[in-house]
């Protein structure tokens, strides 16, 4: 198990630097630099100064060494914008409010999936299952931007109950929330329902029933137990893929989280802070996906306990 | 009183083309203590009769009965709550496949004790005792710690053994045993048999077997019911059933049980040719990965221990033994679908051991193989022509035409209609598509068949056609056979020499009738002994050797008694007890 | 179906071959919902290929310049756009965008993801770690954060979301075509073709890759959705096809600007998009349980 995590750890590194590595090197190959606009006309000295300063004038690799050297002692630069920050500084701000919308998010979309999921299982092909499947299906397929966008013509424009956009008092984070609640719900409804599915057609559920088991117990004990396993890996690369941020949900609704900051950070060249968003969002769902691993191995009796006597 | 009485049972499945009738006005009754076999083959619908009795039969399956009673309680209008007291309490059923029936996340103590707890009101320490004992009573040595191990670390034979403590938890007032020894080697399926009849006699209660092995019909119950396309088609006290049969399928049935093939001995070609196939101290070492706390090590596991085995032409030679045993580990090595980790493999007198793809591919034209699973064995998306012209493809042989023209010929000759060549494996039964198998095998006209395990998917009836059609074709085409099978009765019927195997080694090889009438190897005799009865009247108890009894029992010889000579020495080695009879023995002065 | 009579009297005289193909199709129109969606999706195909057939001007001509921004009307059934633009016109040419894409996408992918499926399922591994690995490093990046990335750097164009969306999209091939290789190759028909003296490329050619055709047609429609989506996704960034190409992802965006006094602007664009999405995926599942009964509700 150690070994195996050390393996694991081992395998995010290399994964890590050859992110890290590509989005570096893609990002120098954009055409132009951060002072090549023409809003901002500098001369040729004071450009090579600036250039200097901030060691863009080094070979690549150097510039690399650099940066990360950095990155490994929580240094991520100074972004271009606003000198006057660090790149952490602007991250620390503009993480909180995609934290809470999208940790909201997940935490009231996967228990409502998980208990639709369940209701589809149990009353196969009646209405309710047609109708929570339906659910799932267009969750997954709707693009954010499209649930967002009906949200705000419906619940704005038209009803007018709740404000359409911003950032601030609880009532405008509804409709984000449940934007972003989209997601969670529907994956964990499909995913709740085939793995009950799954769990209800194995044997052992005829033997439990065979020996006299109550309906309930069978359910609640054995099949949530089997159908857990798969369900709580996927819960934290989920939880990171939401509480990041959609870039979609935040520029509708226009909340000032890590997705706005991408965004703005693309138009504006911001390498510092683009490599430290690419960098910080893949290395969380390394993380997550090695925690998943590790769970599904410790919930696993095959796994964790070995030998056969 | 009858404890379980079915009048008039049907049974559908509505299925996407249309409904499907698996049981069809079946009328079956069991009396207290009594112990009735439901024998059939698969489909036949005795499972299915069983699952409704206890309403296990999911929502596809609509169930009718003009009445059906499990110990005084009207089944079919039972509400849940009944039919859970019912169920575990006065019926309580073993499964095929202990694997599956366990609940893989929860240990073996916890899901015997739940069950307690589910009939009966006593503590969890009152329950775990009783779990304890009960486990005892079904020959588990170290109770105590089983019941802490997940049913993925117990093997097939034990986990089968908690299934039946788990049943009869409750002390149920029948068994129903729905083919509890299928999926066991023959061994342990003697032994699970002779224990489910032991415990039937000491707690009084009522067996049904269900299963499509008269052997096992012969060896437990009292009263037969045989059963084919979900009705009833003959009922008697098992003697009568099995003397005197009245209806033709029962006939069928027994008649594929004693042996429908003639073993005649194939006329004896002068011995001076090489001979078809020869293994020369072959072994195999599996390296495993075992788990352990911090560090994965690497294990050797040797499968196969230095066999030697020589195939002469037009002979059939048996390679017995349990799974495990290495049996079909040697097969593919003399195959080459398995690199032999030592050893030789020498065809026509040429090692093809070291051989690399293209040298072999000449080779490949004189040895093919037919595998045990014939699901498999047919690619799904390809018509039968074309699986049986596949092998004239490969190696290039005649026009495309040809190729088809002679594939269909093929099809007729192992017995299917030529207008199969459009089909696909799937519309296949089993036995017809074993038979495709075979077709793709011989149609380059090796001069070696493997053939592992061929039958052991099929059902009793179909499994003595495919043995008559390999006979048959073995003769016509003088082919050297290597038959590899964990069915002794099978064994033999078709072979002229068996080679016995055991945990890698080969402990014993003789003619097959000298294995059969003086088996030397404890090991041997064990596997003779647990052949199941193939009447009622031989019904005898058994005793059985345990793995350090076996090791202790190895046979010491002297020197003087052995037909060729042997150096004495303390470690067993294969010797010649008697002319071509070989045996794994302790030689002594 | 058993064969208890005598070898070869199991004969129905009149056959019919079905080969497993034809069952893939029962189940299939068994299915409503995946039928009604593949008929709008070929609706949508069909509208979009022959959009200049039943549409009055060009989908860039300003042919209405004053009655710019009108609601629906019998004469301009989704309205007028802010550019004087007949945006049923507009609509309809935006399915050509989005169609084409996602098409050209799932192509790419497939091409890619079945040799290297093929290879990593079959020989195992060195090749399967490898191939494994990169896979791994998809996984863990973030497909729009990258697409983003690669979006500004090549100023979007219909290609570069082709070769983005195909990027990621083998992904899903190349691991549906490795489990299926990886499944079959243990079959005993492997094995008995391997007897046989066939070489790898033989059996691959001959037996896995015809036998992976579900998950490969499986991928391929899945695929679909997913790059109209990443092109409606970059396109309403303003970093995905440029202007005046019609693109539903771009006029979602405008409409946005607009949505609180011209809603038709917003809603017929979302519409569009979202019925495009949903056929295609209804469409995709239904053949997926079709053609891979194991697979169902994955």
């Amino acid at each position: 198990m150690i070994l195996y995590i050390l393996k694991r750890l081992g395998s995010i590194a290399v994964t890590f630097f050859v992110v890290s590595v590509a989005v570096f090197l893609m990002m120098h190959a954009i055409p132009g630099g951060p002072f090549d606009g023409n809003d901002m006309p500098l001369s040729e000295a004071v450009r090579a100064k600036l250039m200097a300063r901030l060691g863009l004038d080094q070979p690549l690799y150097v510039q690399y060494l650099n940066y990360m050297w950095g990155v490994l002692q929580l240094d991520f630069g100074v972004p271009y914008q606003s000198p006057g920050e660090t790149v952490l500084q602007l991250l620390a701000n503009a993480w909180p409010p995609s934290l809470l919308l999208g940790g909201l998010g997940v935490l009231i979309g996967a228990p409502l999936g998980i208990l639709l999921g369940m209701a589809a299982a149990l009353r196969r092909n009646t209405w309710i299952d047609y109708i929570a499947s339906g659910i799932a299906t267009l969750g997954l397929t709707i693009p954010v931007f499209v649930i967002s966008m009906l949200l705000i013509l419906v619940f704005a424009v038209w009803l007018n109950w709740l404000p359409a956009s911003g950032w601030g008092k609880p009532e405008r984070w509804i409709l984000p929330i449940i934007a972003y609640a989209a997601i969670p719900l529907a994956t964990y409804a499909r995913y709740t329902r085939s793995a009950m599915l799954d769990t209800l057609n194995r044997p052992f559920v005829t033997a439990l029933r065979a020996k006299g088991l109550s309906e309930r117990r069978i359910i609640f004990q054995h099949v949530l137990r089997n159908s857990a396993i798969p369900m709580v890996t996927v819960f934290l690369p989920m939880f990171i893929g939401t509480a990041t941020g959609s870039i979609f949900v935040e520029a509708m609704f226009r909340v000032p989280g890590l997705g706005s900051f991408f965004v703005s950070s693309i138009e504006n060249r911001d390498y510092p802070l683009e490599m430290a968003l690419v960098l910080i969002v893949t290395l969380m769902f390394c993380i997550a996906y090695l925690l998943s691993d590790i769970a599904y191995a410790l919930l696993n009796p095959r796994i964790r306990v070995e030998g056969r006597q | 009183m009858k404890l379980v009485d079915i009048v008039g049972l049907r049974v559908s499945f509505r299925q996407h083309a249309g409904v499907v009738d698996a049981v069809r006005g079946v009328s079956l009754h069991v009396e207290e203590g009594e112990s009735v076999g439901i024998v059939g083959e698969s489909g036949s619908g005795k499972s299915v009769t069983c699952m409704a009795l206890m309403r296990l039969l999911g929502g596809a399956a609509d169930v009718s009965a003009d009445s059906m009673v499990l110990d005084g309680v009207n089944v079919l209008d039972a509400n849940a709550r009944t039919m859970s007291a019912l169920r575990g309490k006065s019926a309580a059923m073993i499964f095929q496949d202990p694997m599956t029936a366990f609940d893989p996340v929860f240990t073996i103590g916890h899901q015997i004790v739940e069950t307690i707890r589910t009939h009966r009101r006593i503590s969890k320490a009152e329950a775990r005792e009783e779990t304890v004992r009960l486990l005892e009573r079904v020959e588990i040595k170290n109770a105590r710690d089983v019941l802490g191990y997940y049913p993925h670390q117990l093997s097939g034979g034990m986990l089968q053994r908690a299934m039946i403590a788990m049943a009869l938890s409750c002390r149920p007032k029948v068994l129903i045993a729905d083919e509890p020894t299928t999926a066991l080697d023959v061994t342990i399926q003697a032994q699970i048999l002779q224990l489910i009849k032991q415990l039937q006699k000491e707690f009084g209660m009522a067996l049904i077997m269900i299963t499509h092995d008269l052997g096992v019909i012969a060896e437990t119950v009292d009263r037969v019911v045989v059963m084919y396309g979900g009705k009833v088609m003959e009922e008697g006290p098992v003697e009568q059933i099995f003397d005197n049969p009245r209806h033709s399928y029962t006939q069928t049935l027994l008649g594929s049980l004693k042996a429908a093939v003639v073993n005649s001995p194939a006329a004896e070609e002068p011995q001076s040719a090489a001979p078809a196939l020869e293994l020369r101290d072959l072994s195999k070492i599996f390296v495993l990965k075992r788990r352990g706390r911090i560090f994965h090590t690497l294990v050797d596991h040797q499968a196969v221990k230095g066999v030697n085995l020589v195939l002469p032409r037009n002979k059939i030679i048996g390679l017995v033994g349990e799974s495990g045993s290495g049996k079909t580990t040697t097969g593919l090595m003399a195959m080459r679908l398995i690199e032999p980790t030592n050893g030789q493999v020498l065809v026509d007198d040429s090692d093809i051991s070291t051989l690399d793809h293209t040298s072999l591919k000449g080779f490949r034209r004189r040895m093919q193989v037919v595998f045990q699973d014939s699901y498999s064995a047919l690619d799904p998306m390809m018509t039968l022509a074309q699986i049986v012209a596949e092998p004239l493809n490969i190696h290039g042989v005649g026009t495309y035409r040809k190729q088809t023209e002679q594939a269909l010929d093929w099809l007729e000759r192992v017995g299917l209609d030529r207008n199969f060549g459009q089909r696909y494996p799937h519309e296949l039964s089993g036995g017809q598509r074993q038979r495709v198998a075979i077709a793709r095998a011989l149609i380059l006209e090796p001069t070696v068949l493997v053939a592992d395990e061929p039958t052991s998917a099929l059902d009793v009836t179909v499994k003595a056609q495919i043995i008559g059609l390999l006979k048959q074709l073995q003769q016509q085409l003088g082919l050297s056979m290597l038959f590899i099978s964990h069915d002794l009765s099978v064994v033999r019927a078709l072979t002229d020499e068996v080679v016995v195997m055991y945990r890698g080694r080969v402990v014993e090889q003789a003619p097959t009738a000298a294995i059969f009438a003086r088996p030397q190897h404890p090991y041997t005799r064990s596997l003779i002994d647990a052949i199941p009865v193939s009447n009622p009247r031989d019904r005898r108890l058994r005793s059985f050797l345990s793995a350090a009894d076996i090791a202790n029992a190895t046979p010491r010889l002297s020197r003087s008694a052995l037909a060729a000579d042997a150096d004495a020495a303390e470690l067993p080695q294969l010797v010649a007890f008697a002319p071509g009879h070989l045996v794994e023995a302790v030689v002594t002065q | 179906m058993t064969d208890i009579q005598a070898p070869g009297l199991a004969v129905a005289p009149a056959y019919r071959q079905r080969s497993p193909l034809y069952f893939a199709w029962r189940r299939f129109a068994a299915n409503k919902a995946a039928v009604v969606a593949g008929a709008v999706l070929l609706l949508i195909i069909l509208a979009a290929i022959l959009a200049p057939l039943f549409t009055r001007t060009g989908p860039d001509t300003q042919a209405y310049l004053t009655e710019a921004l009108a609601p629906p009307s019998a004469e301009h059934w989704f309205g007028i756009d802010d550019l004087g633009r007949d945006f049923f016109t507009r609509i309809i040419y935006g399915a050509r965008v989005s169609v084409s894409i996602g098409f050209a996408a799932a192509l790419f992918s497939v091409l890619v993801g079945i040799p290297l499926g093929a290879i990593a399922g079959y020989f195992g591994g060195k090749a399967d770690w490898i191939i494994m690995r990169v896979i791994e490093l998809f996984s863990v990046v973030p497909p729009l954060l990258a697409a983003m990335l690669l979006g500004t750097m090549t100023r979007g164009g219909f290609w570069t979301i082709v070769f983005i969306a195909a990027l990621f999209g083998w992904v899903g091939v190349c691991l549906l075509v490795r489990a299926q290789v990886k499944a079959f190759r243990e079959k005993e028909f492997v094995r008995a073709a391997q007897a046989l003296g066939a070489s790898p490329w033989y059996i691959i050619r001959r037996h896995l890759i015809p036998n992976s055709i579900s998950p490969i047609i499986i991928g391929f429609v899945l695929c679909i959705p997913m790059a109209m989506m990443l092109e409606a996704s970059l396109s309403f960034l303003g970093i995905g096809v440029p202007p005046p190409t019609p693109s539903w992802g771009q006029m979602i965006n405008t409409g946005m600007n607009f949505m609180f006094f011209y809603w038709h602007m917003a809603v017929f664009p979302t519409a569009a998009l979202a019925i495009t999405i949903l056929a295609t995926t209804l469409f995709g599942d239904g053949l997926r349980d079709a053609l891979d009964p194991t697979l169902k509700g994955r």
